[in-house]
């Protein structure tokens, strides 16, 4: 299935030109061309719409004998779902391998792009303008005349060319079976961005066209309790002043500004919940751009994931292009159609259970395997008796989850204390109480800390390599094998539900969030957990993650604890402004 | 052709019926590609801490090393103006007088595994009675078997013992030998000759 030694000759390079059909975003593909070229016999195929469409294979092999190989694969791989044709054994993707080999780098000539790519090896490639240029004529669509049909093949086929310098310049050195299997991944990509997230298209488009107004509405309803805009502006001094009369403490700037960054706001609407309003309002009202969401005409959410684009290897999607990188609460734009339903699916303490079973810490897999690794910390502490729960002691358990989500995020005690809005000095000693009861986990960071920096370089489990460079922060350093190998994971359970026919809507940092009918969503959701726990015991060794499963059944909509009381709000002023708005047409 | 591709499009994930078996055999595929686990390959070796001599530390819990090679009987020289303690060589003694007092110094490691050397003192034979000496070598005693935290109290005229009420685990001992950890506590600060600079001031010689 996957080859172990492919030579240069087993390998077909091949490059497609698209647009999202009907030339709308967040639409699947639209196929323009295609070319290929055979490197073992030096065959070229160049096809253009008509004829490809008519094709219910490729023209070439996709067996396990050759290796296709294309530069961010999933983007063919998607041509090859948009035409029905049946997914090949074995990809090459070049931009992984690329990432891979330079992931690090503080600079890199070109970028990633595949003429970076042939910048960074030394190798000739066409000039950027007529890239654009062509680029803009595959974007127009159909219909071509013979010159441009012509052009678009050419320009198709002069990607295709530069693969195959490229390739042989990279393939000495590429990690061939893991390659393989980076390559797979984006068949399971292309199924995901074909597949997307169903939204609720009838609120979104009333969200889009009344935003300003909400906006309005929801600056009075929410500040009402703050006292911090003025003429809908956010005041930093109105902002003390309530401060000061809530007995809030907030963190300033080195200047004595208070600090008004997202982070701290997060930080701080943890610790002090009465503030998530004021949060989720300046949130919405800084970053909120609705109509920059990839919509298709079919009312999914389908854009590019990015695979591979962040340092440890996660997906990367845009932030205003992807659903889930919006704020939490519009998390409620996400509906299943009739008869259909959804599920979200995600790791229980996926850092805490990958850290565990790395470095074998007896009392960290000890508190994994309770089921509430955060209880059980407090437990093994000594700060709470042996049959408390979460119930009995809510507050010590919050302060022990914060301290391990610290440790997982390499927040040091200043930050932690704010979070927990108690003094630093608690934070130090919760930090402390981490570092004596996980104290082999510790010992192993530290030599992992060590071999790191000795080597310059650390590598996941299935090969994702980091190439250290003397900027890179320590903290990060240290949870790079915790980060990139919930990646390789991630990785693994969408190959292995892709392929027991489990349809993906989306990879959400560790979750997934999977479709079925609704009479088949309870065991398309054991399935698929069965896949992530596969998927936690190939990577660890044998040691299985647990998951938690949320199913959402049409006309439900998905909504997340923290998001649901502002996602009532926003539609309480958004059936106020219809209904105004329609009094006043009947008048 | 758009519609042609959008009715293709929906046909791309038909429920594979043997996708139990591909996905069985790709399991053991993909776990045959895991690379051998080399996060505890070691990329240096920490050394361990020097201790410190002084008393046990007012904010911590500590623990005392209970074992015999742990413990040595010595002359220590207390140089109050210049904040500095000594360790004297016993030939010494008739130089140092009564600034000379013999001490057993012993190993203690607070909660935080910082390693220090202390003085425990001897029992005074001459009868008098004095709480400080006595409050603290009752604490190095309770130290040897739990965690303890000694802070001096002024007007009790003694040091004040508390004792942990959790359970702060095992102390994290330093790998070193006694010996090795004194050479490193009072590295240039060992009186073993009469011309040792000290021994020259008090005697006022220049």
């Amino acid at each position: 299935m996957i080859l172990q030694n492919f030579l240069l000759r087993d390998c077909i390079t091949l490059d497609f030109e698209f647009r999202p059909l009907g030339g709308q975003e967040g639409n699947p593909p639209e196929v323009i061309c295609m070319v290929a070229h055979e490197i073992g016999t030096g065959k070229y195929h160049r096809i253009f719409q008509e004829e490809l469409y008519q094709l219910k294979t490729p023209p070439f092999l996709v067996d396990k004998t050759v290796v296709i190989v294309a530069y961010f694969a999933s983007a063919e791989m998607s041509c090859f779902a948009a035409l029905g044709w049946p997914m090949p054994e074995n990809v090459l993707d070049l931009y992984a391998e690329f990432r891979n080999r330079t992931n690090g780098f503080s600079y890199l000539p070109g970028g990633r792009s595949l003429l970076g790519a042939m910048k960074f090896f030394g190798l000739d490639s066409i000039a950027p303008e007529h890239k654009e240029e062509m680029r803009a004529l595959a974007l127009r669509g159909a219909p071509y005349n013979h010159f441009e049909r012509s052009s678009l093949l050419d320009y198709c086929q002069s990607d295709v060319d530069a693969l195959l310098p490229l390739l042989k310049a990279m393939l000495p050195e590429i990690d061939q079976p893991r390659a393989l299997l980076r390559g797979r991944y984006n068949i399971a990509i292309a199924a995901m961005e074909t597949t997307g997230t169903p939204i609720d298209t009838e609120t979104y488009a009333d969200l889009c066209h009344f935003w300003d107004k909400i906006k309005c509405d929801l600056i009075l309803e929410v500040d009402a309790n703050y006292g911090v805009y003025q003429d809908g502006v956010f005041k930093s001094d109105l902002f003390e002043k309530y401060l000061e009369l809530a007995n809030i403490p907030w963190p300033r700037t080195a200047t004595g500004k208070l600090k008004l960054d997202e982070d701290t706001f997060k930080d701080m609407s943890k610790a002090h919940p009465s503030l998530l309003s004021l949060r989720n309002l300046r949130d919405c009202l800084a970053k909120l751009r609705l109509s920059d969401l990839y919509v298709g005409s079919d009312g999914r959410n389908r854009c590019m994931l990015s695979q591979f684009s962040s340092i440890t290897g996660r997906n990367q999607p845009s932030t205003t292009k992807f659903f889930f990188g919006l704020s939490k609460w519009l998390r409620g734009l996400i509906q299943p159609r009739p008869g259909m339903a959804i599920a979200y699916i995600d790791w229980s303490q996926q850092e805490f259970g990958i850290a565990a079973a790395l470095s074998q810490d007896k009392n960290m897999l000890a508190a994994y395997l309770s089921g509430d690794p955060y209880l059980a910390f407090a437990k093994q502490a000594g700060a709470v008796p042996q049959n408390a729960t979460k119930h009995s002691h809510p507050n010590e358990r919050n302060q022990y989850k914060q301290c391990v989500l610290a440790t997982q995020y390499g927040m040091g005690a200043e930050s932690l204390a704010g979070r927990l809005g108690t003094p630093e000095l608690r934070a130090k000693q919760l930090l402390d109480m981490h570092k004596r009861v996980y104290r082999t986990f510790w010992d192993w960071s530290d030599n992992l800390y060590n071999a790191t920096v000795a080597f310059n370089q650390v590598t996941t489990l299935f090969g994702w390599q980091l190439n250290v460079q003397p900027n890179l922060n320590p903290r990060s350093l240290r949870n790079f094998p915790m980060q990139a190998n919930a990646a390789e994971m991630l990785r693994l359970a969408c190959v292995l539900m892709h392929e027991k026919g489990i349809n993906i809507c989306a990879p959400v940092h560790d979750a997934l969030l999977i479709e079925a009918p609704e009479d088949q969503i309870d065991k398309a959701v054991l399935v698929a957990q069965g896949c992530m726990e596969d998927a936690s015991a190939i990577l660890l060794g044998g040691f299985k993650l647990a998951s938690d499963a949320k199913i959402i059944r049409s006309p439900n909509r998905f909504h997340e604890d923290s998001g649901q009381i502002f996602w009532d709000r926003v539609m309480n002023i958004l059936d106020r402004i219809k209904s105004n708005e329609n009094l006043n047409a009947r008048c | 052709m758009s519609e042609q591709a959008m009715v293709q499009q929906e046909a791309i994930n038909p429920p594979n019926e043997s996708g139990i078996t591909l996905a069985k055999n790709t399991s053991s595929l993909l776990s045959s590609l895991r690379l051998p686990d080399t996060y505890s390959a070691t990329g240096g070796i920490t050394q361990p801490l020097k201790p410190t001599y002084g008393k046990l530390n007012k904010h911590r819990f500590c623990r005392v090393h209970p074992d015999i090679e742990y413990k040595l009987r010595c002359l220590l020289v207390d140089d109050k103006e210049n904040g500095e303690t000594y360790l004297a060589a016993p030939n010494m003694a008739c130089h140092l007088g009564s600034l000379a007092t013999a001490k057993t110094i012993r190993l203690a490691v607070d909660n935080s595994g910082i390693p220090k050397l202390i003085g425990e003192p001897d029992i005074d034979l001459s009868g008098r009675r004095n709480l400080w000496q006595s409050s603290y070598k009752d604490a190095i005693d309770q130290a040897e078997n739990n965690w303890v935290r000694v802070e001096a109290n002024m007007k009790a005229g003694q040091y004040e013992i508390t004792k942990s009420s959790n359970d702060l685990g095992d102390p994290k001992w330093p790998n070193q030998s006694m010996e090795e950890l004194i050479n490193d506590a009072f590295s240039g600060r060992i009186i073993d000759s009469p011309d040792h600079p000290y021994i020259r001031q008090i005697q006022g010689r220049i």
